[in-house]
């Protein structure tokens, strides 16, 4: 079977993080079906894991099915844009992630992953929801400035900043509560915050 | 109710690596291979079978508190007195749900474990356990195990750098009980694996939702060591999109502001005793719905 062009320029975008849903399901329809585009995929896995300083262990592994299967689990997702954008990225993050699992210790280097902000969130493939209402239980801000839009720059750091620092304060009780429930020292977890919430009781 | 504001919804990474088969939990258990192991299975039981009382020091950037705590493994109670809050300190009790031994399995997979000779603490003789992040997802532990009793007499906190994050030390303590995980480790493991060991989703390797709750709004997920809360809550009026984080001791907070076209956007603060890389696909990890709106 010879591969055509536009798997090969699928194949690019996916590496790429630019490939839309449908455009990856065909994608898979056809690495399933031909092994030269499979291989032609493993490198290229390969050569961008190495370009960005991923360790790769498992060079021969092929993750076509996994993903598949993955993204069949999906519900929903050709509806939305922003679902296809997420289907490919879930792709990235999928491969990166098992990668730094498969390291072995003495390899590991610390590494940040980029973050994008406004609204372009890293996706999630077959992911279950969970239901949070924002309807009740809103926290107060401390000093939380309303109004016009903020300039941006640093203004925004140092806003985050400060923000950062008074969730910290106001929600740290919360969290030492239910870390000394998850910790093989449950005391050490709440003596991160000097009053955890939960149903504790306090006598003089 | 007020379609302003509207549910969201946090897409975990629940199911995002059971594709691939080395992500897969290890439902059939596992057995202990080495002294580490064995020492790790002991201090994971330690809480369940030995009561305890002492005085401890805890350390980190900034400050420290000397903390008197007893521990009853019979009710599972806790009660502590920071001594150096105040003259007379109120004593705190609470009944937390320490974890046992059956996550032994789950973090044998994310951490590699060493044994080293230990100190002497609290005149009492220990082994100690390094625990090294086998990813970039959590952080190492390096805990001086009592040899008699398997009750971590000390613990360090380190990040991926080797910077020591927070510490504790007993000062002096005394025992009560038999640490059966200590005796037979293999036990003790297929005991609780079969028993009462429950978790829920994988959100990120090895970290499971552990809890979930509405005031504040926040989940909850943890590795059996390093815990992490997600918090959700309305983004200020007006606010950028932006991020920033603050550390103190062991427990990170990062907060990012997500704007969403035509609505408000959401605020997500991520508080944990977890690298920044875990904060941020945890941050990552929240995602509006059409549904929702």
């Amino acid at each position: 079977m010879k591969t055509n062009e536009q798997d090969l320029a699928a194949l690019s975008a996916l590496m790429d993080d630019e490939a839309q849903e449908l455009e990856l399901r065909r994608l898979l329809g056809s690495v399933s079906e031909d092994p030269a585009l499979r291989a032609r995929w493993r490198r290229q896995q390969l050569v961008r894991d190495l370009i960005q300083g991923r360790r790769v262990d498992r060079p021969g592994l092929d993750v076509t099915a996994g993903v598949k299967k993955a993204i069949g689990r999906q519900p929903g997702i050709a509806r939305s844009p922003l679902w296809s954008m997420a289907v490919a990225a879930s792709v990235t993050i999928a491969v990166v992630l098992a990668g730094q699992t498969l390291m072995p210790v003495d390899q590991v280097v610390p590494r940040t992953l980029v973050s994008e902000l406004g609204g372009n969130v890293v996706p999630v493939s077959g992911a279950q929801p969970v239901r949070a209402s924002l309807e009740s239980g809103a926290i107060p801000f401390a000093g939380a400035a309303g109004g016009p839009e903020e300039p941006q720059g640093t203004g925004v750091s140092a806003r985050y900043e400060r923000l950062a620092r008074e969730r910290y304060q106001l929600l740290n009780p919360h969290h030492a509560a239910v870390a000394s429930q998850n910790h093989p020292v449950p005391y050490i977890a709440r003596l991160r915050s000097e009053d955890a919430v939960d149903g504790s009781s306090t006598t003089e | 109710m007020s379609l302003r504001w509207l549910t969201w919804l946090l897409l975990a990474f629940a199911q995002c690596f059971s594709a691939f088969s080395w992500s897969q939990p290890d439902e059939a258990g596992c057995s202990t291979a080495s002294e580490a192991d064995r020492i790790w299975v002991a201090l994971l039981g330690a809480h369940h079978h030995i009561s305890f009382q002492g005085t401890l020091l805890y350390e980190r950037i900034g400050g420290r508190q000397f903390i008197d705590v007893a521990w009853s493994a019979g009710s599972g109670e806790a009660r502590l007195r920071r001594l150096n809050r105040v003259s007379d300190p109120t004593e705190e009790s609470w009944s937390p749900a320490a974890l046992t031994v059956g996550r032994f399995c789950d973090l044998r997979r994310f951490y590699v474990p060493r044994i080293e000779q230990g100190r002497v603490i609290a005149g009492r003789s220990t082994r100690r356990l390094v625990l090294q992040p086998a990813d970039t997802l959590r952080l190492g532990y390096i805990a001086e195990v009592d040899t008699e009793t398997g009750v971590p007499l000390g613990m360090v906190t380190i990040d991926p750098e080797g910077k020591v994050l927070e510490r504790y030390e007993f000062a002096s303590i005394a025992t009560n009980g038999a640490n059966r995980a200590l005796a037979n480790p293999d036990r003790a493991i297929s005991e609780e694996a079969s028993g009462s060991l429950s978790r829920g989703r994988d959100v990120l390797p090895g970290y499971y939702m552990v809890n979930d709750h509405a005031t504040p709004a926040a989940f909850v997920v943890s590795d059996g060591l390093a815990t992490a809360s997600v918090f959700l809550e309305p983004l200020p009026a007006g606010a950028a999109p932006g991020e920033a984080s603050v550390i103190e001791g062991a427990t990170l907070a990062y907060t990012r502001g997500v704007p969403v076209p035509g609505q408000k956007g959401v605020l997500i603060s991520v508080l944990g005793e977890v690298p920044m890389v875990t904060a941020r696909l945890l941050a990552d990890a929240i995602r509006p719905t059409n549904e929702a709106r």
